[in-house]
């Protein structure tokens, strides 16, 4: 028994997702305009331009001015289960990443660095701010916190050729694993503007804590990446039995 | 090259207030102490404070309550990604309720596209549910799933009170491992209104696959969720190249 009143309202945008993932809509062409679309699923012109509003929100689809509504190409995907890093990552996809670094500082702990590094509040640890292009494309805006005890010549190295994963090698830390949440945020017009992101768009925002083969805190991060620019994949498996995924 | 950075009194106050809401471990709708007390205990002005403030209220730290304080936001449902059974035993620990409403529940005729996923002929039935889940009462997510349901019994039950994995389990089609992709999308007027958000709100987009133990796909599903009551975690390990 196939249900044809299904209310079109709520799948629209899920039907034109559904075309452009299986590239029946491929990238670079043009969807049927409103008014097609409008006729094909029997619904109203606003509930056409809604569905499309928000993919283009989602970075799925461009609006052209006087031309239509455009297919856009792949996100950037990344995997929410190991620990490569952004230039890795990039290159792994045969794309340039390209490191803008903002602030590169030393800074007293505080009380809250302190208690997640397990250091004084006096001691001191690298502050880093940095936005991630793959080519020349923004799309991540990360901010770092390392004790300086971890990596003490950080400061001799450019992060712009060298990556933080790589800087760790050259001075024997082992990173081991990391614990990642992921929220949703906005950013400050400031930061937004440095991502050439509109702030009323919302980015992900992941916070990382890593930790090294001796188990100590070396690293944390918070990580902004445009939400139009970007997707996570990740396995899971029953009980996280992570061995047999 | 080391620069020269001062951390801003904004920021030094805001990453005191989170320190000191987590050092406390204050509970949920705890009120936060007068204004004026903070500011003394870390010598701030009033309207860095209040900058502060307003900063975890965005993050979904802190609520305000117009003419009466501050207070501590309930924690967000913590979602591990990694982990298919998270949800319930996530409950479970922290002590919060979770409820299911069956929002549809029909059988559909497979397409051609979900055909290639499942491995099935096309136009074959499959059980599609919606169901909207609620913690403590609050909607936080809508999950949409397909289902094979290679026995045609999955339409008699209830799956407001049934799991579904359970259910599955009993035909002998046991959850074993799975995929998804995270993105994100804005709230349609109907998902807005299950949701109790705006239209228009941004919300989490998971979409993927759960298979049996033979790698066939079992189910395939999206789920729409609230950021400002669910937040997911996954564990990262190093990849070691080999050879």
């Amino acid at each position: 028994m196939k249900d044809h009143n299904v209310p079109i309202y709520l799948r629209l945008r899920e039907e034109i997702r559904a075309k452009i993932e299986a590239e029946e809509y491929p990238p670079g062409t043009a969807i049927p305009s409103e008014n097609a679309l409008a006729d094909h699923y029997g619904v109203n012109r606003l509930t056409v331009r809604s569905a499309i509003d928000t993919l283009v929100k989602e970075g799925l689809l461009k609006r052209v001015q006087g031309k239509g509504v455009f297919v856009l190409g792949e996100k950037l995907e990344q995997n929410l289960y190991s620990l490569d890093g952004f230039s890795k990552t990039i290159r792994s996809k045969n794309r340039t990443p390209r490191i803008k670094v903002l602030v590169k500082s030393l800074r007293p702990a505080g009380e809250r660095y302190a208690a997640i590094f397990g250091i004084r509040p006096e001691d001191p640890v690298f502050y880093i701010k940095r936005i991630c292009h793959a080519e020349d494309v923004p799309v991540s805006l990360e901010e770092i916190f390392i004790p300086e005890y971890i990596l003490p010549w950080l400061g001799g190295i450019d992060l712009a050729v060298f990556s933080i994963y790589e800087t760790y090698e050259f001075f024997g830390v082992t990173l081991k694993e990391a614990f990642q949440t992921l929220d949703l945020a906005y950013l400050k017009k400031k930061d937004a503007r440095a991502l050439d992101l509109d702030p009323s768009l919302p980015v992900f925002l992941f916070e990382c804590t890593s930790r090294d083969e001796e188990d100590r805190v070396i690293e944390y991060t918070r990580t902004y990446s445009r939400e139009d620019r970007c997707e996570y994949t990740v396995r899971f498996c029953r009980n996280g039995e992570e061995n047999e995924c | 090259m080391i620069q020269d950075y001062h951390i801003t009194p904004f920021e030094d106050t805001t990453e005191k207030l989170l320190h000191y809401i987590e050092q406390n471990h204050l509970p949920a709708h705890e009120r936060l102490p007068a204004e004026r007390t903070l500011c003394d205990m870390w010598g701030c002005s009033r309207a860095t404070l209040r900058s502060a403030i307003q900063e975890l209220t965005g993050r979904g730290v802190l609520y305000q309550r117009a003419g009466s304080g501050t207070y501590i936001q309930e924690p967000k449902l913590m979602f591990d990604l990694q982990n298919l059974d998270s949800l319930s035993g996530w409950a479970r620990a922290n002590g919060r309720t979770i409820a299911s409403r069956v929002i549809r529940q029909r059988t559909v005729a497979c397409s051609d596209r979900q055909a290639a996923v499942f491995g099935v002929e096309p136009g074959k039935e499959l059980l599609e549910l919606t169901r909207l889940r609620m913690l403590d009462g609050t909607p936080v997510m809508i999950e949409t799933t397909l289902v094979n349901d290679a026995y045609g019994r999955l339409q008699g039950h209830d799956f407001s009170r049934e799991s579904l994995y359970e259910v599955l389990k009993g035909y002998g089609a046991e959850v074993f491992s799975g995929a998804e992709k995270i993105r994100v999308t804005f709230a349609e007027e109907q998902e807005a209104k299950l949701l109790g958000v705006e239209k228009g709100t941004a919300l989490f987009y998971l979409s993927g696959t759960v298979c049996d133990r033979q790698q066939r796909v079992i189910e395939m599903f999206q789920t729409v969720a609230r950021p400002d009551k669910v937040r997911y975690s996954s564990r990262l390990k190093r990849r070691w190249e080999t050879g």
